[in-house]
């Protein structure tokens, strides 16, 4: 009897525990079902990574495995056609210049060939500029797998590597489309297996970032830059994990620096801003108001802990987009979309007061995207919510 | 948002069509005439006395049927979709026909953004039973409390459960049969958050097998 006591008396205590620790009061629970919104994307981002996104005329691009376009204000997503075939595998895409003017740029292999595509249009492509060979030599190769751009100018990142793993012969490096070929950004030499983390500009600078460089100067090729770690004097040490130069709306827009242990630095401030406790990656800069605006941190994730999607505010006062919830509209769309996923890219289209967040959703569920969509309505001042692309 | 609730209460009614007799049925079972023979010669002769006890077990849907605030403005029901259930029961009879007992269940429904709500409800029940052999019908009532999760939240609350079911005695210690209730689930806040509080609904309708001790 006894014995039966202490069980009942555990059992009490465990459910009692369950309970107490299951209950949060200051949560709606069906009021989250409430605001949830129907999550149907197409099948092309389903369970799929989109790694960038951009507007080039009346078109919308998304780059996955392949890239893909889709009509402003249409639904319907489909595969671009490069070289004439669909089937190819896309590296990396970006758009160099603005929507309405610039190039897309397009690091594709077909048949084991990479080779670097160009369009204005989306629909006719060219492949005439030079990129330097890339080699497989016994455990040693040297290949391309990034594109950046920043101020219409277009870079690459080489990647020499062992095909063993060995990290210390993994090195990284910036190239500059000068022309029609590719040059080395001597100046800019990250050490052994620190990847590059990208190139932007504003205010009359170029920036350049690996994990472990921040340089910047006023010439597209990187010929004067230099490092300006200096001027962020807790940043030395760290390792940087995303860089950001946000287009202004209400408010200037700004160079932010991430970094993996969750802070963020904002233009030239000395001191960083705790954020997260995962590292974060990009910044956007969207309307909060007809006179302010916020800003969105991705996240990533470090070993096996999660991303926790993005945070949301203004620089110093950012929190989790399940609890500044604008952009969201609702913490349960924020909770059943991107919480959990790596944040790539974000774009905002400023003409069709648009925002796209573009993740890693992982295959765990067929309700899961790769790109998602809130539409900012500045009639109500209220944005629509994520949906599902 | 009406159709689910609609289709949800059209089978609840369909599923006790049968309790339209109880009535009569109760009153021709309390009070045998002398000589009456059962209806089938091997059928369980189990009139529900006082000290009989069964364990039920059953499975079916879950059917969202309304979701509001307490003042009724109804909001979001579709926003829930179809759902399973399960459960697990004890009667005991403390007067001819009349029972006391327990209920654990367990309902999933997903909703239209991807997740899942999950809502375990644990109560006590009150039911009575009669019996036209081989059928045998009862209406049940619960009252308890349920847990809730959904997306890592949780909340746990007051829980009210009607309905009935219609079994056929299969033999002499089992019977099949189909149920169908309504489940009242109140989300109740306190202090600065009572604007969150709800009023939930949900239509189970299952295939129940009980077992007769």
């Amino acid at each position: 009897m006894r014995t039966q006591g202490r069980l009942l008396c555990a059992a009490s205590i465990l459910l009692a525990s369950i309970l107490a620790f299951s209950c949060d009061n200051s949560y709606g629970v069906y009021k989250g079902v409430q605001g949830e919104k129907s999550q149907k994307g197409t099948t092309s981002f389903t369970k799929t990574q989109v790694s960038n996104a951009f507007r080039l005329g009346s078109n919308y691009y998304a780059a996955t495995m392949t890239l893909n376009s889709k009509a402003v204000g249409d639904s319907v997503w489909s595969t671009v056609a490069i070289a004439g075939t669909t089937d190819y595998r896309l590296q990396s895409a970006v758009l160099a210049g603005d929507s309405s003017a610039g190039t897309i740029y397009a690091l594709v292999e077909t048949g084991g060939t990479v080779n670097v595509y160009r369009s204005v249009d989306g629909a006719t492509w060219t492949a005439d500029l030079t990129l330097p060979a890339q080699t497989y030599s016994g455990t040693s190769a040297f290949i391309f797998d990034a594109l950046f751009s920043a101020n219409g100018s277009l870079y690459a990142e080489g990647h020499a590597y062992d095909s063993t793993g060995a990290s210390s012969a993994s090195t990284y490096t910036l190239w500059y489309l000068n022309g029609t070929s590719f040059v080395h950004v001597n100046a800019f030499s990250p050490a052994a297996d620190k990847p590059l983390r990208g190139v932007v500009f504003g205010a009359g600078s170029y920036y350049f970032a690996s994990a472990d460089l921040l340089f910047n100067g006023s010439a597209a090729d990187g010929s004067d830059a230099a490092s300006a770690i200096t001027a962020y004097t807790d940043l030395s040490g760290k390792t940087i994990s995303g860089i950001s130069y946000t287009k202004g709306i209400s408010t200037a827009g700004a160079l932010y620096v991430a970094t993996s242990d969750g802070y963020l630095y904002q233009g030239g401030n000395a001191t960083g801003s705790s954020v997260a406790s995962v590292p974060l990656t990009v910044v956007v800069q969207v309307p909060a108001s007809a006179t302010s605006d916020l800003i969105l941190a991705g996240t990533d994730a470090i070993g096996t802990t999660p991303a926790v999607g993005y945070y949301e505010g203004t620089f110093g006062s950012l929190a989790i987009g399940s609890t500044n919830t604008q952009v969201a509209l609702t913490a349960s769309i924020f909770k059943s979309t991107v919480s959990t996923f790596p944040i790539h890219a974000f774009f905002y289209d400023p003409v069709k007061t648009t925002v796209f967040v573009c993740v890693s959703p992982g295959s765990s569920s067929s309700t899961y995207h790769g790109l998602y969509s809130s539409v900012w309505d500045p009639a109500t001042a209220k944005w629509s919510g994520w949906s599902a692309e | 948002m009406k159709t689910p609730s609609a289709a949800a209460l059209a089978i609840a009614a369909l599923l006790l069509l049968p309790i339209s007799g109880f009535a009569a049925d109760a009153q021709a079972s309390a009070a045998p005439a002398p000589g009456d023979l059962p209806a089938a010669a091997d059928a369980p002769a189990s009139p529900f006395l006082p000290g009989e006890q069964m364990i039920g077990l059953s499975a079916g849907l879950q059917i969202p049927a309304f979701l509001s605030t307490l003042a009724f403005e109804e909001a979001g029901v579709s926003h829930l979709n179809l759902g399973a259930s399960f459960s697990f029961s004890y009667q005991y009879f403390v007067a001819r026909g009349l029972s006391i007992g327990g209920n654990f269940a367990g309902a999933f429904n997903g909703t239209i953004g991807g997740s899942s709500v999950f809502t375990a409800p644990l109560g006590f029940t009150t039911s009575y039973w009669w019996t036209k052999l081989p059928f045998e019908f009862t209406v049940l009532g619960e009252a308890g409390g349920y847990l809730t999760r959904y997306l890592s939240n949780g909340i746990i609350g007051p829980f009210l459960k009607a309905g009935g079911g219609a079994y056929w005695r299969a033999t002499p210690s089992w019977s099949l049969g189909l149920q169908a209730y309504l489940w009242f689930v109140p989300e109740l806040h306190y202090g600065d958050y009572t604007d969150l509080d709800r009023l939930a609904g949900f239509v189970e309708t299952s295939i129940a097998a009980v077992y007769h001790l």
